[in-house]
């Protein structure tokens, strides 16, 4: 057997392995609950991205109102834990994403005929208007959506079972990361059947395969309604997290910014997409909490993304590591260096440069000092802004080059197919 | 040859349809019979390609109706017409370019499995078998594993032909199965049609006239949307109209 038969039926066995040794070991750990909260979050998270990134990659299709069924989702489990614990009913609410997914798979099947008629643009656009409508009728239908202040529910107030009474952190990122799992695990069965070929077919020629009496409305409604099933786990699973849901859940925020990061991150896999919701719930939780430009630096490296890594910054990861493995290209590793000292230089002159301004715009500093990195800078004085400039350009000046030296040397050391 | 069934397997009455304004079919009547080979012919723009379109329900008729043994299919989508007996070529090749050749032939199998969505998740031995039995026929089982776009263009052609008939479809529409080949490559693939295509009806538009009367039981020539012609070859071909407008002889 060739090396890289060898390769790839390792990689074969060890990913699924690794995956879960990597989302179980937080578990082991002692962490705090606020450290679970945003494992669990990100949990979710990945539920999202992949779900998204399973219509993406599979049949090419843009949902722009995946909210919409992570949202809905979202209320009808608070709704679902209302009622069981209102009733005293002897269901687990760990089984209450499964509700959810199951939720938003009706949702889908409701709506679904509708959005998957045409793909590409057509797709694109009815979701997104599906998603703007539900959003505006959230405010108007009080009973369901519970107005402004959406719904409340107590996670703890249900029976327990299994021990599991979800009163800790680190109990809610368990159930999160086993329905993660299990998604992924099912997302990697649905792709070695024929639907996931059929699906192929239909990107690649819908003329074609609708001459072979495959009907492509039929196997895009069928991802849809597994994709609106992941998403629903997501959006339950986000509930039983925060113990509310409000109408932000359903706007098109939630959808654009899940959306973009699926497309930043190639989350078409669970490594993907686990690298697309680390970034998500990073830029959402961590970077908004340092910075009020948060929303600018996502922007940016979107931008940066879209530009020189337009598969993905998995895509490239997964090249980088191809090559590694394969060892054909020893100057890879040095050609990485240079183009990540060359990016910290850019992203800390461009950063200083935005902060100064939000603190000058904003007048939230004054003459006084802005702290960023670790020093204290003063934007009332020029050599501030001189050296943030420098950075940047010197940054970007030496990038740019040196991003289009490793992009060639990750194409140079490709396997044969 | 194999004896004619009476019976048509495919019935065009009074088909109009209209492109751009203009009638690119006007009130088309004809019947192929279960068995039959007849090739299609006409000067550019008679109406050829768009009578296939309108059998696969690629375009909407103005006026008329099609029947597929006996069930009235123009109000199909082209999925249903398709799974209702109709598998096609296109002018221009079109099969699934990223996929390989084998996967190519799996999906046209899959219609097969009709609604049973747990056959088409799983798929059977069955189909790989017969997947197996169709790369052999194509004589394409050394491209398997190839991808369909890497193909060279007479290896396309007969992908593309295999993935009309690998459905099972009794009516076949090949639209210039020979177009842009050399002799030698349209030889064999003439060859090839004649071979695989034995027991299914045939409906060819095609140029070349030795492909034409080498394939054709029948021949229908048609002109301005309208039928001139409709006879065995040698009939055709001496019919002083078809000389008059298709085969160079109009003045």
């Amino acid at each position: 057997m060739s090396r890289t038969a060898h390769l790839q039926r390792a990689q074969h066995a060890s990913g699924p392995l690794t995956f879960v040794v990597l989302v179980a070991l937080p578990l082991a750990l002692p962490l705090h609950s606020a450290d679970f909260a945003l494992l669990a979050q990100l949990a979710s998270a990945w539920l999202l991205l992949l779900s998204i990134g399973l219509l993406h990659t599979r049949v090419r299709l843009l949902s722009f109102g995946q909210a919409l069924f992570s949202g809905l989702a979202g209320y009808a489990a608070a709704h679902a834990m209302n009622a069981i614990a209102a009733h005293g009913w002897p269901l687990p609410f760990i089984l209450v994403p499964l509700y959810g997914g199951l939720f938003a798979l009706t949702v889908a099947l409701l709506v679904g005929p509708v959005c998957v008629r045409h793909g590409g643009l057509s797709f694109a656009m009815t979701t997104l208007a599906l998603g703007v409508l539900v959003a505006l009728l959230a405010p108007m239908l009080q009973g369901f959506f519970g107005g402004e202040g959406g719904v409340s529910t107590d996670r703890t107030a249900g029976p327990t079972w299994l021990g599991l009474n979800l009163l800790s952190q680190r109990q809610v990122y368990g159930v999160s990361a086993a329905y993660g799992l299990l998604a992924a695990g099912l997302l990697r069965w649905l792709d070695g059947t024929r639907l996931a070929l059929l699906a192929r077919a239909v990107r690649d020629n819908p003329l074609r395969a609708a001459a072979c009496a495959i009907a492509p409305r039929a196997v895009r409604l069928q991802l849809l309604l597994v994709s609106a099933f992941f998403a629903g786990l997501a959006g339950a699973l986000q509930t039983l997290q925060i113990e509310q849901v409000s109408a932000g859940s359903l706007g098109l925020q939630q959808s654009s910014m899940a959306l973009l990061f699926s497309l930043a991150a190639g989350s078409g896999s669970a490594w993907g997409a686990l690298l697309g919701a680390g970034l998500m719930v990073g830029s959402e939780v961590i970077l908004a909490a340092v910075s009020r430009a948060w929303m600018l630096y996502v922007g940016l490296g979107f931008l940066c993304i879209v530009i020189w890594a337009p598969q993905g910054l998995s895509a490239v990861l997964r090249d980088l590591l191809r090559n590694l493995r394969a060892a054909r290209q020893p100057d890879l590793l040095w050609g990485l260096g240079a183009l990540l000292v060359c990016a910290a230089l850019a992203v800390v002159g461009l950063s200083s440069l935005i902060e100064l301004l939000y603190a000058v715009r904003q007048q939230l500093q004054g003459d006084g000092a802005l702290r960023l990195y670790g020093f204290n800078l003063n934007p009332a004085r020029a050599e501030v802004w001189v050296g943030a400039a420098l950075l940047a350009t010197t940054g970007l000046g030496l990038g740019v080059p040196s991003a289009r030296m490793f992009a060639q040397q990750l194409r140079a050391g490709e396997l044969p197919q | 040859m194999k004896a004619l069934s009476l019976t048509p397997l495919l019935e065009l009455h009074g088909v109009t349809c209209v492109l751009g304004g203009q009638p690119v079919l006007s009130a088309l009547s004809l019947q192929v019979r279960r068995g039959e080979r007849v090739a299609i012919i006409g000067p550019n723009g008679a109406g050829k390609s768009t009578l296939f379109q309108v059998i696969s329900g690629l375009r909407p008729l103005r006026a008329g109706s099609v029947w597929l043994n006996g069930r009235r299919i123009d109000r199909l989508s082209p999925p249903r017409i398709a799974r209702a007996g109709v598998g096609r070529s296109f002018q221009t090749p079109q099969v699934f370019g990223q996929l390989s050749v084998a996967d190519n032939l799996r999906c046209a199998l899959l219609a097969q499995a009709g609604g049973n969505w747990l056959r088409r998740l799983a798929g059977t031995a069955a189909q790989e078998r017969e997947t197996a039995h169709w790369l052999q026929a194509l004589r394409l089982a050394h491209l398997a594993d190839a991808r369909a776009q890497q193909l060279d263009y007479a290896s396309l052609r007969a992908l593309e032909l295999g993935l009309a008939l690998a459905g099972q479809a009794p009516l076949l529409l090949l639209d210039e199965p020979t177009a842009g080949m050399c002799r030698a490559q349209a030889a064999q693939m003439v060859a090839l049609i004649q071979q695989i295509c034995t027991d299914r009806t045939l409906l060819l538009i095609e140029h070349d006239l030795d492909t034409v009367f080498r394939l054709a039981t029948r021949v229908i020539v048609l002109h301005h949307g309208r039928l001139l012609a409709d006879g065995a070859p040698q009939a055709v071909r001496a019919d002083a109209r078809v000389q008059a407008v298709y085969l160079g002889l109009e003045r």
